[in-house]
């Protein structure tokens, strides 16, 4: 990329990755592999940000949070934080105080708590697809992300949340502000204003109605919760609102597109999958792996880090490739980029490693496999995308579909 | 094969389990142990329990559970992650552990 340093002066500049070349956004696979195999650690000069990109290096990288800190936000942007005008969020804090925050959230989020709630997402995924075979018995071409893949994750968050069923017409539209500003993380913060507004407001509101009356959603719970003593505050519990909605929505939505996407190119391994619905547990870490939805979130060095004969200077912020880590042949073998169902799967980098290690995690993976064993055996091979008309996700940071048009067959 | 006492503080609960037998089966059968669990896949820490008493009945902690307990300034014979933990027979008959406080 050639810039326009002054009225006569040009400087050449060609960062390898640069979150904003459109090429990169179109397909960023071989961008990693050549930071991989050429720039380990590569230096973004304009934007001042570092990039790691291999399995290695970005697994030590998020288990070392003495080091690679998130109190500094979790993007290459320097002032995120001031610029969010967001609640305190865990996300955004180091150890010990984020381990005691994450320690009362996890309680929305027990093995009890989780699978209490598989008949609710199982008879919501039961449905919207009948709703779409409907849709397509009347000859009606239907948006697999708008009929299905958007509004089971919107759904399990309120649900989670507490937000009755009335409430979800207000609920879906900030929640989707929310999310798509934090797509692009937060690079369009004006997107997100109105949304952060509704959003306070309304949980606010909430926080007050359910200190008087509690029931067992996640915000009672959170009301009650005490540390050391000290309770927390309703702006405490608006942040942890703001990390569901944000954290919980596009990423499944996501994920689902791009595994649909995964199995077109792959259709043996589809009908295999069809034919025993027992690899879907595992086929599910490999879509995870193959294309981390989340692509990377950055950490900020509190110490001078060598690496690869490079020095990252302490303060600076480091932009973890999870999506390449997680192709990196050193780690995955040769065929990295291929899709294998079978594949004997460790620990991929999709929900990241460490502490902050997502803590949906497993609502996300009942989600998808839910959906799987539903669209399998209602609809099984009965369907054709139509992907010259599919419409990806504008953005280096998430990688997913905005819109898959799916005709399912009578 | 002689039963172990695991005591859960600070629910209090307390379970006699088998040699062999891990700490996250235990308390995922028992609740009311009340063990915060997150990855329950030695990544995110938040299993982390004091062991008051019977160290010697709990399993060796591998390098990665080690990795995990280094991020927070822990060793191994005064904390474990629960969910990597268990249980080993031997002449301890009481285990205790206690939910970290951060």
């Amino acid at each position: 990329m050639t810039t326009e340093a002054s009225g006569e002066e040009k400087i050449e500049y060609d960062p390898i990755y640069d979150p904003f070349n459109p090429e990169l956004i179109a397909d960023p696979y071989p961008f990693y592999e050549r930071l991989r195999d050429e720039h380990p650690v590569h230096y973004n000069e304009r934007m001042d940000f570092y990039v790691l990109s291999r399995y290695d290096d970005i697994f030590r990288a998020l288990r070392k949070p003495q080091i690679f800190s998130s109190a500094q936000g979790l993007t290459p942007a320097k002032d995120e934080i001031s610029q969010l005008g967001i609640p305190p969020t865990f996300i955004m804090m180091d150890p010990p105080d984020h381990t005691r925050l994450r320690r009362l959230i996890t309680k929305a989020f027990t093995p009890d708590t989780v699978k209490a709630l598989e008949p609710t997402i199982r008879q919501f995924v039961i449905d919207h697809v009948e709703a779409m075979k409907r849709k397509a018995a009347d000859g009606e071409e239907v948006d697999l992300i708008k009929a299905i893949a958007s509004p089971l994750p919107t759904m399990v968050v309120a649900n989670i949340l507490g937000v009755p069923p009335e409430d979800r017409e207000k609920f879906d539209p900030w929640s989707d502000g929310i999310t798509s500003a934090s797509a692009d993380f937060a690079l369009d913060i004006q997107q997100a204003i109105g949304a952060v507004q509704g959003l306070v407001t309304y949980f606010g509101a909430m926080c007050q109605s359910r200190r008087a009356n509690p029931t067992d959603d996640m915000i009672s719970k959170l009301t009650q919760a005490e540390i050391d003593g000290d309770t927390l505050t309703d702006w405490d519990i608006l942040g942890f609102c703001f990390v569901m909605i944000a954290g919980g929505n596009d990423t499944t939505t996501n994920l689902i597109g791009n595994s649909m996407k995964f199995l077109h190119e792959y259709p043996d391994q589809h009908r295999e999958l069809l034919a025993d619905p027992s690899l879907i547990p595992n086929a599910i870490e490999e879509f995870l792996r193959i294309e981390s939805v989340v692509q990377g979130l950055s950490r900020t060095t509190k110490e001078d880090v060598e690496l690869h004969g490079t020095t990252i200077p302490a303060g600076s912020k480091v932009h973890n490739l999870y999506a390449s880590g997680n192709r990196d042949p050193r780690h995955w073998g040769d065929n990295a980029d291929q899709l294998d169902i079978h594949r004997e799967i460790d620990r991929h980098l999709s929900f990241a490693q460490g502490p902050h290690f997502c803590i949906g995690a497993h609502v996300a993976r009942m989600m998808i496999r839910i959906y799987f064993e539903e669209m399998g055996s209602r609809i099984g091979e009965n369907f054709e995308i139509d992907w010259d008309r599919s419409e990806r996700r504008q953005s280096a940071f998430t990688r997913g579909f905005t819109k898959i048009p799916i005709r399912i067959k009578a | 094969m002689s039963m172990i006492r695991v005591r859960f503080e600070p629910s209090g609960l307390e379970v006699d389990a088998e040699p062999g037998e891990a700490i996250m089966d235990i308390t995922d059968a028992n609740p009311a142990a009340d063990v915060p669990y997150s990855c329950r896949a030695a990544t995110c820490g938040t299993c982390r329990v004091e062991v008051v008493e019977g160290v010697d009945a709990l399993s060796t902690a591998d390098e990665v559970e080690l990795e995990v307990l280094d991020i927070f300034g822990d060793s191994p014979d005064r904390v474990r992650l629960c969910c990597q933990t268990k249980l080993v027979g031997g002449a301890v008959a009481q285990v205790t552990l206690k939910v970290c406080d951060d």
